[in-house]
């Protein structure tokens, strides 16, 4: 079966796979450019699970609290036949929803209706019944549904269907089509914490798109799915739900490209040594030895794939990895984009000392360019410590 | 990224141990600072878990803990717990000189920049607008706690009322790690001052390892012990088991943040290490002055806070900041040659040997009249290439101003004095021949502050199609 799989099956072998999401489609627009990362995410690849065998420690898990607020926030926002949901529509995304006809397309919802369904096929039919339901949106406006929970659609990453599911879908009588989203984190005094924000934005684009790609598979313009979208969040400390429009559409648009260079990737895969691929993941209670063979093999699978070590680094689960590989390697992009800009071509830090000391003669332009600046350091470094006047 | 601190940077990783970026220091060190640590629930900033305080390494920190940081009244009477002692602590420096003044200022040290914005942001903004009075009524002190608490959390740039250690070291070394790790108190304390046997990225990688330092705590600890601890005191059915598990509590919360409680005063001994910087004490004398006005306006009963600020006071304290953040660099580098050397390197210093000097030297104005300009001419140490008629300024003597002329092929630079060196008694504060000097762009302020902002600028304008209903 291994066989007959594509290039990213065959990389990633027998370890284990997690179905990607929303949050992780986004995260490609956090990484750009990091073919390490782009591969394993077209693969597929559990990077909770590699991380964690790779560095020996446990990845963080997510804190119960944490988990606990978010549900009962969005309990609250969406009790009452969403009452507050409606009520911030017609605020904040100026909709005229005269009667609300709503349905939950859960798997908790469906599955009295259709009993035995579960797992990939419960996706399928949700994914089928939310087309089925967008149809009706679009040809019947009078007598369809107009807002839809838990709505499941498909994203195509690199040959790999991603199922998203969306909080809120808002349809509007003049015929448009919005995406709510539910997040608890705070907004106070009119300000949400801005790196929750964009992560909620990039999120939110995933779906947009998705629900584009979508209408469009039905024959509607694409642009019935709208771009400014509506995020409902707690005000302040309190459970009381507030919403902010944002339009999304740059996001949209960036993730668009982000998604056509996805296929790509396999051409990463055409210069790896034939054969290179994950190890299986050792079973529960595996012996130290087993976890560090293991460990070794899954380093030695990632090392042909050039990772592109930046600031943003940091929430990445491969993070402790990629950092020691680059302080392996010497590599500038350890300090960071400002001082890895600054040294341009040179990426070696023993290099860029050697320029900067004299010590070494630049060969190209561009080194020639990097020596003089950092050259320009060195002597300052020596001016302070010989007594500025 | 400055020419200066990047090839610090490349220094740091090189030798895997941090470099200094200054050789003074330029923040003010109380002699008696409160270190404050502490945990909020997680995905909740409201639900105070526990803060950590005292003044003094030796002794014991003190603590308070909620069992059930979501039950408001539990919260608010740990909140006045640490109140009366917060009061107590402030209440230390309101001892007034004979012009109205406070003799010292309080100093509050946090390990990282989210603990302050979580204590002033969060618990002050939360706290200090609350009834003592009527409907679920909070203890008086915790009010008022709170207007202090939002004091400290509008700092500006070059005060010291509030010392952020990870901000201060940050600005005092340079490590050879990504910017978003020297966040962390401890894995930049590995850099700058590792333990014996052990390299900068090793001991990073040790601190790193050790409890979070705040306001947000170890997930996996809130899933292994916390989580399980709140649970049974729920279900204690006696007041005496309630208090052994909230003593069990806090000892696990002890443990959780006293790495953090002595990586700050770990800091401080760093900071202490260097000399103070020679500008520390008029930026002292300015905190003073503004924590006078604070506790006036308290005993007053004056001090308002806004949640959310007039256009007109934002467009003030966008001012203030920008006065604030150019004087804080230019007395920095005034103060330290490694400073000013960073300002060299970025090209706006000009550094050199001064090899004429032509006191005497006099050209016509633009009205036609004779006027002394004297004439210094310096080989730079390194390239200066700012255009003709840039002003700089001597910085040992910001006083006196002078311009670029136009350079000849000479690589040499030429530079006039416009002010502060060209009349009979001022003459000789001109350099002398041979002289190492640096012209920088910092001259002395003008004394006269610009005027306040009475009408909103463009720039503050508000969007009157936003809606802005909740917010209020």
């Amino acid at each position: 079966m291994i066989n007959m799989a594509g290039p990213f099956e065959r990389f990633r072998g027998e370890f284990p796979r997690q179905p990607l999401n929303a949050r992780r489609v986004a995260s490609a627009l956090e990484a750009p450019g990091c073919q390490r990362r782009t591969v394993l995410d077209a693969a597929a690849v559990d990077l909770d699970k590699l991380g964690s065998l790779i560095s020996g420690t446990p990845r963080d898990r997510q804190s119960p609290f944490a988990i606990t607020r978010g549900i009962q926030f969005e309990q609250q926002v969406v009790d009452n036949g969403m009452a507050e949901i409606v009520s911030l529509a017609r605020r904040h995304l100026g909709l005229e929803i005269p009667e609300v006809r709503q349905r939950d397309l859960s798997a908790s919802a469906l599955r009295e209706a259709y009993p035995g369904v579960t797992g990939a096929q419960m996706n399928e039919l949700r994914a089928r019944l939310t087309r089925q339901r967008l149809e009706e949106m679009l040809t019947d406006p009078a007598g369809a549904y107009n807002l839809i929970r838990h709505a499941m659609t498909r994203l195509d990453f690199g040959g790999e269907t991603v199922y998203l599911e969306q909080d809120v879908l808002a349809f509007a009588v003049d015929g448009r089509i919005y995406v709510v989203e539910i997040k608890s984190f705070p907004r106070i005094d009119g300000r949400a914490d801005p790196t929750k924000a964009s992560a909620t934005v990039r999120q939110t684009a995933v779906y947009v798109l998705s629900l584009q790609r979508l209408a469009a598979q039905i024959g509607a313009p694409p642009d019935v799915v709208y771009t400014t979208t509506m995020i409902v969040l707690p005000v302040n400390l309190s459970f009381r739900p507030t919403a902010v429009t944002v339009d999304i559409d740059m996001y949209v648009r960036r993730l668009r490209r982000q998604l056509a260079l996805v296929p790509q990737a396999a051409e990463i895969l055409d210069v790896v040594p034939v054969g290179t691929r994950l190890p299986a993941h050792p079973a529960n209670g595996a012996g130290a030895d087993e976890i560090a063979a293991a460990a070794m093999a899954a380093r030695g699978a990632l090392a042909p794939l050039p990772p592109r070590f930046t600031d943003g680094c940091v929430s990445c689960p491969l993070f402790q990895h990629c950092r020691d590989e680059a302080e392996l390697h010497h590599s500038t992009a350890r300090l960071g984009s400002a001082v890895a800009g600054a040294c341009g071509s040179v990426t070696d830090i023993t290099v860029a000392l050697d320029l900067a000391d004299s010590r070494r003669a630049p060969v190209t332009a561009s080194e020639a360019a990097v020596a003089s600046i950092l050259a320009r350091g060195a002597a300052a470094a020596r001016l302070a410590v010989g007594g500025l006047a | 990224m400055n020419a200066l601190h990047t090839y610090q940077a490349l220094v740091a990783a090189a030798e895997r141990r941090a470099v200094a970026k200054t050789t003074r220091c330029h923040v003010h060190l109380s002699a008696r600072p409160l270190v404050l640590v502490g945990y909020h629930l997680a995905g909740d900033p409201g639900a105070l878990l526990a803060l950590m305080w005292g003044t003094t390494r030796e002794e014991e920190p003190r603590c308070i803990v909620v069992p059930e940081p979501r039950n408001r009244d539990l919260r608010f009477d740990a909140l006045a717990a640490f109140a009366t002692e917060f009061l107590a602590y402030l209440s230390e420096f309101e001892h007034r000189d004979e012009a109205g003044m406070c003799l010292d200022a309080p100093q509050l040290v946090v390990p990282n920049a989210a603990t302050a914005d979580w204590l002033g942001g969060i618990v002050g903004r939360f706290t200090r607008n609350l009834r003592a009075d009527g409907d679920g009524p909070v203890p008086p002190s915790v009010p008022l706690a709170g207007k202090h608490l939002s004091f400290f959390g509008g700092f500006m740039p070059g005060s010291s009322l509030v010392l952020v250690a990870t901000d201060a070291l940050t600005a005092h070394w340079q490590t050879g790690q990504l910017p978003s790790e020297d966040l962390n108190l401890a894995a930049l304390l590995g850099w700058i001052d590792p333990p014996v046997g052990m390299d900068g990225p090793e001991a990073a990688r040790d601190g790193e390892a050790s409890p979070p330092a705040g306001p947000d705590s170890d997930p996996n600890w809130d899933a292994d012990v916390l989580a399980g601890l709140i649970q049974e005191w729920h279900a204690a059915d006696s007041e005496a088991s309630q208090a052994a598990i909230r003593r069990e509590l806090e000892d696990e919360i002890r443990e959780q943040l006293s790495p953090a409680w002595v990586d700050c005063w770990r800091a401080l001994d760093r900071l202490n290490s260097l000399p103070a910087a020679n500008h520390l004490s008029s930026r002292w004398q300015s905190d003073r002055r503004v924590w006078s006005n604070h506790c006036r306006r308290i005993a007053e009963g004056r001090a308002y806070f806004r949640n959310i600020p007039t256009p007109v006071q934002d467009a003030t304290s966008l001012r203030v900041l920008e006065a604030r953040t150019e004087g804080l660099q230019r007395e920095m580098a005034w103060d330290d040659p490694l400073v000013m050397a960073a300002v060299v390197a970025s090209g706006e210093a000009l550094a050199g040997r001064v090899i004429a000097v032509d006191p005497d030297r006099r050209t016509r104005n633009v009205n036609g009249r004779a006027v002394r300009r004297p004439l210094i001419t310096i080989e730079p140490t390194l390239e200066f290439t700012r255009p003709t008629g840039t002003t700089l300024f001597l910085s040992t003597n910001p006083g006196i101003a002078l311009e670029v002329l136009p350079s000849d092929a000479s690589g040499l630079i030429q530079a006039e004095v416009l002010t502060g060196a060209n009349v009979s008694t001022t003459i000789g504060r001109l350099p002398s021949l041979g002289d190492e000097v640096v012209l920088s762009p910092y001259g002395t302020p003008e004394f006269y502050q610009r005027s306040n902002v009475e009408d909103i600028p463009w720039t503050h304008q508000q969007n009157f199609e936003d809606d802005s209903q909740e917010s209020q």
